[in-house]
């Protein structure tokens, strides 16, 4: 899973739309519009697998056009399906939305819009692989994995996704269109072990181009899961405070809820994160001196990296958590920012996060040997939801196999752990984080393709997470 | 577009498909309008138009979906759509088969008064600004409304000769308020503006002059709760008023009992169902007050849209009758794989729960509308008399749910302290927790007709790629004995 550095040609598609947006661009100055559009395109694949058959082989083509128009203080926006050809529907959306727009009451505290930024910022890097994916490579990661575990009686699913995704903007302040272009994939392989009290195992894997991609390696690695699962005895404990090993596709999800419960600065202002204005500042120590997070598209530890943001935002390296210390935070969206009087510094949603790595075991041979005294191991956690967003405490269940370790050997597989605890508690008490990095997929399915990951270590020690209950019978 | 569609479903079976579909958007508009503080925060149009190819070959699935509107553009999607089938082929343990269904060709309109796509944008926009006005209080930080207004006019053809044609009209709205309690923490109160069971869904919801009994509640509890105590933490009864019952009866009983999860479809993300098939007809799933139903033909609700996307007209199924495991969340193809598996016909027919967000997605089993029926127990006035030491309960704020639905620990907007048969105040965040087959067999008191509503949901994601779906929850308020609060 190491970072392509090289740059690809162009997609043959993105031509004609960055001159269908120069040319909408110079009909919006001609007819005295101020406004912008920005254009987004995916082309994805996804394959699923359930109960040890392919459930669904879909593919999905889509190409949006976004329109926002500003006349003074007043702002409407719009949206439309359309090919490359169609300048005509394109200018019937401005037209109709420059009529609008008048209609509109005055916002006072909007500002004026802003140039995005020029300069040589474009960027194709997607995978000519992923571009033409057969979706026979990822039918076979499935059906390999059913045939390297046919001795047993388990069940195989996951979903396999890949694809193309493209951006670029435009608006009446400029000239030309900024653009990118990248591709992914990411993968989710489960087995659910029908003898075993159906417990579940799982591998997951995500990257930027298909040759990082290998089979055999996640099959192994579940395998090596499943001799774990299969050996040891399902057991339960008692709710209480308990030293816990994440997983980094466990602790990744648990940054991924802190990304928008503090670094997201229009939640600051509005009061609806974590951190209140009175408490907690730029500058201020919120966690343990141990912890830094930091999004730096120049990194080449970082998959995904984007120099503009989709609000044509130019991004630099940006620290964010400084030795426990606040540095930044995002602030993306005019309107919001608007509201506060504060000027747009990034683009989150496109936001390469790593997790600075320390002196914690690399592997998980070393990681079970550290732990002398009773700790448990969490490799995921399933549907985080925030019970009080302003104190931010959290709820959440383990899943995927919960491991009681002690004495430096796993002891037993635990029932899935029901965690109610807080950010602030989690982030202050991290023992140590492994010195090794580790990408979990954060890009959603849902809406239009748009890769996202975090990096962080391999596996990190918190002390003293709340456990408060089990999928034990009678233990919820 | 008629004419295509059945050129290209003729084109397919010629390519080879043994079964094909095809779902166009040929309308498909959204506007979405917000306020914030007496301004517009965001005004929106969106519209998109396409269409999602689906076929059958050698016992799996293909699907393909386009935005060019061409017969040549459809063609080649469904070629594709095909060859994804073949490849799909070459890993399954049971070829999908289809339950039969009458072949249909008809349309389904939503029962609507005023279509909100006719309205004047200032009349839109003046009357949202004027319930904003109703919520805005000076101690609150934040107030407003947002709605969206969805149009879509959906033609389906399958090659067993269905043709039907759907107009759906929807409208999402939404009241919000938020403010600093007393230690400077953020609280909030929001309203769904629920929808008449047996109403229409226009504009003429809007304008309707109960929401202003709405902005006024929602204003009122917002600023007694941020001086109101923290709830404490002990086991006692619970009444979950019915956007709390909603949100219960969706996790717990309506994800549990799709279909497609229990067979573990959706194992790998969204989890699986603590339900077998060994339970259909045995289980205990709650008291014997706890009648639930997935009930399409619900009027007015946007879980009703007349035919599920497998192309079979809209059912009342009952799913749990006086707390025993009846049926499910069901579609033709899971019903024959379940029932081939279970080895005895548990599903007679599908209950016409297939349904996609968009013409991009394969439809997948959804919720329609998850009801409870009312019970017995009178009104809530009844219930909150009738209980010793409990909490009244409303609104959620978080959930979260274990993976086989087994278990759940939801928090709350806002909660009332009930005791010796009043309520004595209110208090701040409420949660509560539990085993879902425990909880619903501690299920005690179910309210009658006078409790009843429909709570539309337009946010129910499941799938991959991710679905949004809309749908509703009639459900009565209820009353659960000895309930972990608080923690
Ligand atoms: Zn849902």
């Amino acid at each position: 899973m190491s970072k392509q550095s090289t740059h690809k040609a162009m997609h043959t598609t993105m031509q004609p739309v960055l001159k269908l947006l120069t040319e909408i661009n110079t009909f919006m100055k001609n007819e005295g519009i101020t406004g912008s559009i920005t254009y987004r395109q995916e082309s994805s694949h996804m394959v699923r697998c359930g109960r040890s058959q392919i459930s669904l082989n879909v593919s999905e083509e889509g190409e949006k056009y976004f329109v926002e128009i500003q006349a003074g203080k007043r702002k409407i926006s719009g949206s439309t399906t359309a090919q490359a050809n169609d300048s005509d529907k394109l200018k019937t959306l401005v037209s109709t939305l420059n009529e609008r727009v008048k209609l509109m009451p005055e916002v006072p505290h909007m500002s004026p819009m802003a140039a995005i930024v020029q300069g040589d910022l474009n960027r194709f890097n997607a995978d000519g692989a992923l571009i033409n994916l057969d979706s026979k490579v990822m039918v076979d990661l499935f059906r390999r994995c059913g045939e390297h575990f046919a001795h047993g009686n388990v069940e195989v699913s996951g979903a396999f996704s890949a694809g193309v995704y493209s951006y670029a903007i435009i608006n009446t302040l400029v000239d030309a269109p900024v653009a990118y272009q990248g591709s992914d994939y990411n993968v989710e392989l489960v087995l659910q072990l029908l003898d075993h009290d159906k417990k579940e195992l799982r591998v997951a894997d995500v990257g930027e181009a298909l040759n990082q991609f290998d089979a055999n390696s996640l099959i192994k690695q579940l395998d090596a899961s499943y001799q774990l699962l299969t050996n040891t005895p399902r057991q339960d404990i008692e709710p209480g405070e308990y030293d816990v090993i994440f997983h980094a596709d466990a602790f990744g999800d648990l940054i991924n809820y802190l990304g928008y419960m503090a670094l997201h600065g229009e939640t600051y202002q509005y009061g609806m994160g974590m951190l209140q204005q009175d408490k907690h500042q730029i500058g201020s120590q919120l966690f343990g001196n141990n912890f830094t997070i930091t999004d730096d598209p120049t990194d080449p530890e970082v998959l995904f990296a984007r120099p503009v943001g989709e609000n044509g935002i130019a991004r630099q390296p940006f620290p964010l958590i400084s030795n426990g210390v606040l540095s930044n935070q995002f602030y993306s969206d005019k309107d919001d920012c608007d509201r506060f009087g504060i000027a747009r510094n990034n683009d989150m949603d496109v936001a390469s996060i790593k997790v600075a790595t320390g002196n914690g075991p690399a592997d998980f041979a070393a990681m079970v040997k550290s732990c002398a005294k009773p700790t448990l191991f969490i490799s995921f956690i399933h549907y985080m939801n925030l019970t009080n967003a302003a104190k931010g405490e959290f709820t959440g269940s383990s899943r995927f196999g919960t491991f009681l370790i002690a004495n430096g050997e796993i002891k037993a597989h635990l029932y899935n752990q029901r965690i109610n605890d807080s950010y602030h508690r989690i982030f202050n008490q991290i023992e140590w984080l492994s010195s090794q990095l580790h990408h979990v997929n954060m890009s959603s399915t849902y809406g239009m393709r748009s890769a996202s990951s975090i990096a962080c270590p391999r596996f990190v020690k918190v002390n003293k997470v709340k456990i408060t209950g089990s999928s034990a019978p009678g233990k919820g | 577009m008629f004419d295509h569609a059945r050129q290209v479903i003729a084109y397919l079976k010629d390519q080879g498909a043994d079964y094909a579909d095809i779902r166009i958007h040929q309308q498909d508009e959204e506007e979405s309008i917000s306020t914030m503080k007496g301004d517009i925060d965001k005004y929106n149009l969106a519209s998109k138009q396409g269409y999602g190819i689906r076929v059958l070959v050698n016992g799996a699935w293909g699907f393909a979906s386009s935005e060019v509107m061409t017969l040549t553009a459809m063609q080649q999607a469904g070629v594709q759509a095909i060859a994804k089938a073949k490849t799909a082929s070459d890993y399954i343990q049971q070829k999908v088969s289809l339950a039969p269904k009458a072949v249909i060709q008809d349309s389904y309109t939503s029962p609507c008064q005023i279509d909100p796509f006719t309205v004047s944008t200032q009349d839109k926009l003046a009357r949202l600004l004027q319930l904003d006005s109703q919520l805005a209080d000076k101690r609150f930080d934040y107030w407003g409304v947002s709605a969206s207004f969805y149009k879509r006019d959906i033609l389906y053809i399958d090659s067993e000769g269905s043709e039907i044609r759907r107009h759906l009209i929807e409208l999402d709205a939404e009241l919000f308020a938020y403010a600093k309690d007393q230690n400077g923490e953020q609280c909030r109160r929001t309203f769904n503006l629920p929808q008449d069971a047996n109403g229409t869904t226009g504009w003429e919801n809007i304008i309707n002059d109960a929401q202003f009994d709405h902005t006024a509640r929602i204003r009122e509890e917002l600023l007694a709760l941020l001086d109101a105590p923290e709830c404490e933490k002990e086991v006692c009864d619970v009444i979950l008023l019915p956007e709390m019952m909603a949100l219960q009866t969706h996790e717990t009983i309506g994800h549990a009992l799709e279909l497609d999860r229990i067979l573990g479809y959706e194992l790998s993300y969204a989890g699986g169902s603590h339900v077998d098939l060994a339970d259909f007809g045995q289980l205990q799933f709650g008291s014997h007050k706890l009648t639930a139903r997935a009930d399409g033909t619900v009027a007015n609700s946007p879980g009703s849209i007349g035919y599920d996307d497998d192309g079979v007209k809209a059912r009342n199924v009952t799913l749990i009758k006086n707390g025993v495991l009846q049926d499910a969340i069901t579609s033709r193809q899971m019903i024959m794989e379940a029932n081939a598996k279970a080895g005895r016909t548990i599903f007679s027919a599908s209950g016409a729960t297939s349904r996609a967000q968009n013409y991009s997605n394969l439809p997948i089993e959804r919720m329609n509308n998850i009801n409870i029926d009312p019970g017995q127990d009178g009104s809530l006035a009844d219930i909150i008399a009738a209980t010793e030491n409990g909490l009244l309960m409303e609104t959620p704020r978080s959930w979260s749910i274990g993976s086989n639905r087994e278990n759940f620990h939801f928090a709350t907007e806002v909660a009332w302290k009930i005791k010796h048969g009043k309520i004595t105040h209110m208090v701040r965040n409420a949660t509560y927790r539990g085993d879902s087959l425990s909880f619903w067999n501690a299920l005690d008191m179910v309210g009658d007709e006078r409790t009843w509503q429909l709570q539309p949901v337009f946010q129910c994601g499941k799938g991959q790629p991710n679905q949004i779906m809309r749908l509703a929850h009639g459900i009565p308020a209820c009353r659960f004995k000895n309930v972990q609060v608080g923690e």
